[in-house]
């Protein structure tokens, strides 16, 4: 299975919100990074064929997606990042609701209903109504909804937004398992989500897709840029001003500022191993530093 | 559960439907509840019911002067028993009806001349038109006399309550049949759905179509029942000229006949209406927008119209054809009015007609084209 993206662009306006994206997705977990407004959401409602490119071709197995139509979205299962449903359907009647948008036959929704809800931990709460779920809840239900038809395209929009971190985790676990025999694309801000789980990682930057490659070559690519340096409080200031800084620890013995930068901003600094966070900061975070 | 069946529960579960059409009737039953008691007419009238004669104009002349005598100074008619008060006024009813008759056949004298005047001034179409009206007119026959309250009030109730009772109920129900899904955020699943473009949208039109059905029997039932219950049964095999507003229809049917029609049409014009409205809740970016767009849509020509008062210029012929005033009926069968198509006078019920399936059948068309473009806002 192979879902391929050529010189995908969206335009709203003179607002170039994907530019340019070529890239090319096949079985596996794809975990999707990028700062606030970098269009990751534009490009996976393009994905989700409720959106289309300006410019650019979107195919499945080498056949377009709006000529696929019903076909596309039959193996489509989609999570969008704000999540909608009607205040006064229950859970259970919601995903009833979605099971026959998807063309499910009642008895096989009922099954798939069911087993989804143990799934996402929801059974108890099938009769409540979905206005009164908790933000957390909600997203469960979209989770639950986005499985429904089984499908073999899966792009969720920051799906661990708002749970708790058993849920997070369970969710994680849940991932891993069925992305074996389908493409599974995956935003977040948080890291961990796809730390473990990802095959590869794209990166997505003002609308263009900056890298895309596994988790590890990218840890690679920057291992000589992450420090570690001993410092005192008042020194903390000005390694802030000069220096991408992640996480500041606080030891018995001092301070310890995780630094992310091309040459050593210290002499007593010395090189640690890379971890996700600190990609995500060595991309984005670009307000500090030279 | 199909998606017929989602899409229809989505419509009915919606509280302001319910809400309106309980005020509406409320509101028609006030009105109707709230007249004199004219069962004193109803029994007067049934005993001068049958064919006009001389005679029958005479004796009812005969007892209008003797109950004038009765009458005090100030000519006070409470002095007068409910019959009499009835019998009082018989004499003008019957004259009003002998000029129904009189019409008719005025009315063919009339057209005799303009036919000559178009013919002078070698007008063909309208000498076609004219002479399609006269041998329309040729047919209407006004000559019983009988008690028509209850079919009068009840044709009448087409254009007046029923025409707003069916609008509103459409605006207030239907406008949300595609924005509510924007507004609440559900557009996202749907149309990444499998069946959530071409196939919801077949089911929500049906939906949308059962639902219109729905509102105009309601109303319907309601108005025949209340009529009925008020004024009886009398009266529907009378020709339509009987009712005032008829005075000068061509259109030779009774009150039955005609009222089978006017539903018909009216109905054809709401469905329309209908389709109208999901393309409009279709486009719209907020549920509010839809409402108010589906409102200019129904007010729209009776705003203009008010606007242009009775004024004969070319936008209100247009707007006779308008949906709203499809829907009043009315309108299309009070005088005699007609279209040229290829040289031939087409009248307008037919134009009504037509208009109702060609927009029907365009919002068909267009909801099915913008579906499988939709995108989310
Ligand atoms: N419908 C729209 N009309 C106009 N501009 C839009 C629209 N949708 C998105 N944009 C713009 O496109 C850019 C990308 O937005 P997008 O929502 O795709 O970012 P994102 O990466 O998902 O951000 P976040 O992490 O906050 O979810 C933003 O600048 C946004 O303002
Ligand atoms: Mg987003």
């Amino acid at each position: 299975m192979k879902l391929k993206l050529e010189n995908v662009s969206k335009v709203f306006g003179d607002k170039k919100a994907v530019d340019n994206v070529t890239t090319e997705l096949t079985s596996g977990v794809y975990g999707f990074l990028g700062a606030n407004g970098s269009g990751k959401t534009t490009l996976m409602r393009m994905l989700a064929a409720v959106s289309m490119p300006t410019s650019g071709v979107i195919s499945l197995n080498g056949e377009d997606i709006s000529d696929m139509g019903a076909r596309y979205r039959d193996v489509l299962g989609y999570l969008p990042q704000h999540i909608g449903f009607y205040k006064s359907f229950s859970v259970e009647k919601f995903l009833q609701y979605i099971a026959s948008l998807k063309g499910l036959e009642k008895r096989e929704a009922k099954e798939r209903i069911a087993e989804l809800l143990e799934m996402v931990n929801l059974s108890e709460s099938k009769k409540v109504k979905m206005g009164k779920l908790s933000g957390g809840m909600k997203q469960r239900v979209g989770i639950a909804q986005a499985l429904l038809n089984d499908p073999k395209v899966l792009i969720v929009d920051e799906p661990t937004a708002g749970l708790d971190p058993k849920e997070r985790i369970r969710f994680r676990n849940l991932l891993a398992e069925i992305a074996s025999d389908r493409i599974v694309l995956l935003s977040t801000h948080i890291v961990s989500d796809i730390e473990y789980i990802a095959k590869e990682i794209l990166i997505m930057k003002d609308g263009r897709l900056i890298q895309k490659d596994t988790p590890q070559n990218l840890m690679k690519h920057i291992a000589s840029n992450v420090w570690s340096v001993d410092a005192s409080d008042a020194e903390i200031p000005s390694y802030q001003a000069s220096y991408k800084v992640g996480n500041i620890t606080r030891r018995a013995e001092g301070i310890d500022l995780r630094i992310i930068s091309e040459k050593k901003p210290a002499p007593q600094a010395v090189n640690v191993p890379v971890n996700l966070e600190d990609l995500y900061l060595y991309y984005f975070d670009e307000e500090v530093g030279a | 559960m199909s998606l017929f069946k989602w899409e229809l529960k989505k419509i009915f579960q919606q509280k302001t439907i319910y809400i309106v059409a309980v005020f509406l009737l409320g509101f028609l039953s006030l009105n109707a509840f709230d007249r004199e008691d004219r069962s004193a007419n109803r029994e007067v009238y049934r005993e001068w019911a049958g064919p006009f004669t001389a005679g029958k104009l005479e004796k009812a002349n005969k007892l209008n002067e003797e109950l004038t005598k009765k009458l005090p100074e100030n000519e006070d008619l409470g002095v007068l028993s409910a019959r009499e008060r009835v019998e009082y006024g018989l004499g003008e009813t019957l004259a009003y009806s002998q000029n129904s008759v009189d019409q008719a056949k005025n009315a063919m004298a009339r057209l005799d001349k303009r036919i000559k005047k178009a013919e002078a001034k070698g007008d063909d179409s309208a000498v076609s038109k004219l002479k399609l009206e006269k041998q329309m007119f040729s047919k209407v026959e006004v000559n019983t006399f009988a008690y028509h309250d209850a079919p009068q009030e009840v044709v009448d109730t087409v254009n007046t309550f029923g025409l707003v009772f069916s609008g509103l109920l459409l605006v207030v129900g239907l406008a949300g049949i595609y924005s509510n899904e924007r507004s609440s955020g559900v557009e996202n699943y749907i149309l990444s759905a499998k069946n959530g473009r071409e196939k919801i949208m077949r089911a929500k039109l049906y939906a949308a179509f059962l639902y219109s059905l729905a509102v105009v029997v309601v109303w319907e039932l309601y108005s025949l029942g209340v009529w009925t219950y008020l004024y009886g049964t009398d009266g529907w095999n009378l020709p339509i000229q009987y009712s005032f507003k008829y005075y000068f229809s061509p259109y030779s049917m009774t009150f039955t006949e005609y009222h089978f029609m006017q539903m018909g049409l009216h109905l054809l014009a709401t469905l329309a209406l209908a389709g109208v409205i999901v393309i409009v809740s279709m486009i719209s970016r907020s549920s509010m927008i839809a409402l108010f767009g589906a409102g200019v849509v129904f007010g729209f020509p009776v705003f203009v119209e008010s606007m242009l008062g009775m004024e004969d210029g070319w936008v209100n012929k247009l707007l006779t054809y308008s949906l709203t005033n499809i829907m009043k009926v009315e309108g299309l069968f009070m005088n005699f009015k007609s279209v040229s198509l290829l040289g031939m006078p087409v009248i307008a019920p037919y134009i009504g007609i037509a208009v109702s399936i060609i927009i029907l059948a365009l919002a068909v068309y267009f909801t099915r084209f913008l579906i499988v473009r939709k995108q989310v806002a």
